[in-house]
């Protein structure tokens, strides 16, 4: 069987602000916003190419880890896409989100940046070409 | 163009290892398998049953990249992504005889819903839904 990608997910402390922020930051649409059964305060969204993004806080009684936006093993970022990656930095900047590396002209590839987003994770802009 | 969510992306001391473990577990199709000069590390694109793209790769030895440890255990953050099943308990028994370790589950999430969580090889924290 072939599987498909059901959602990413994010956790929040605040996650009606981080919400927010990838609403401005990359056109998200908020489609719930509930506090479930479990105690955490859960956002769906809507990317603009169509998957799901989640954005909960913790659970009653979850132990949480803090985020990591630097390069690590495993899960480590995802990307956005951009149609001009220096102007798209200059905003996620005013908007936060600091420049981690890049920009990255891939020869023969794209130019790529890594941006650090709320609650230390670790975001991919890539401008095709 | 929007900003279209492009990829997710997992790094692995063994990308092939781990490439080949997705294809096994979750049927990811292989459509590049290179080392990137600039990084000096092993750069595999995957997709999944709707072309979606996941990226793994190698430490960028050639940048100098210092690693830190993968974490399958929640998180603030980027904390897991899900694949869709059809059938919970065969899919987890299955992707337990590949060498992953249920954490959490499965759970009646209401209305028919059933979730649970595995840990995949990386560790790499993983959610299984399987819909009503």
């Amino acid at each position: 069987m072939a599987f498909e990608i059901n959602h990413i997910h994010l956790k929040a402390p605040d996650p009606r602000r981080t919400a927010e922020w990838y609403v401005e930051a990359f056109g998200f649409e908020i489609v719930s916003d509930t506090v479930r059964s479990v105690g955490d305060r859960r956002l769906n969204c809507m990317s603009p190419g169509g998957l799901v993004v989640n954005i909960p806080s913790e659970r009653d009684g979850a132990t949480m880890a803090d985020g990591d936006a630097g390069s690590h093993w495993g899960l480590e970022h995802f990307g956005v896409n951009s149609d001009d990656l220096l102007a798209d930095i200059e905003r996620l900047g005013a908007l936060g989100a600091p420049v981690l590396e890049g920009p990255i002209d891939i020869p023969g590839g794209n130019l790529v940046a890594f941006v650090q987003g709320p609650d230390d994770v670790r975001i991919e802009v890539v401008q095709n070409r | 163009m929007a900003h279209f969510v492009n990829h997710v992306h997992l790094k692995s001391e063994d990308p092939g290892k781990t490439a080949d473990w997705f294809v096994a577990a979750f049927g990811l199709e292989i459509r590049g398998d290179a080392m990137r000069e600039a990084g000096g590390d092993r750069f595999i694109n995957c997709f999944d049953a709707k072309g979606f793209n996941i990226n793994i790769s190698g430490q960028r030895v050639n940048l100098g990249e210092k690693m830190e440890p993968a974490s399958a255990e929640t998180r603030f953050g980027l904390e897991h992504f899900g694949f869709d099943v059809d059938d919970m308990d065969s899919e987890i028994e299955r992707l337990k005889g590949l060498g992953a370790e249920l954490k959490e589950g499965p759970i009646e999430a209401g209305g028919g819903l059933k979730i649970a969580f595995i840990s995949a090889p990386g560790p790499i924290r993983i959610e299984l839904i399987q819909r009503p």
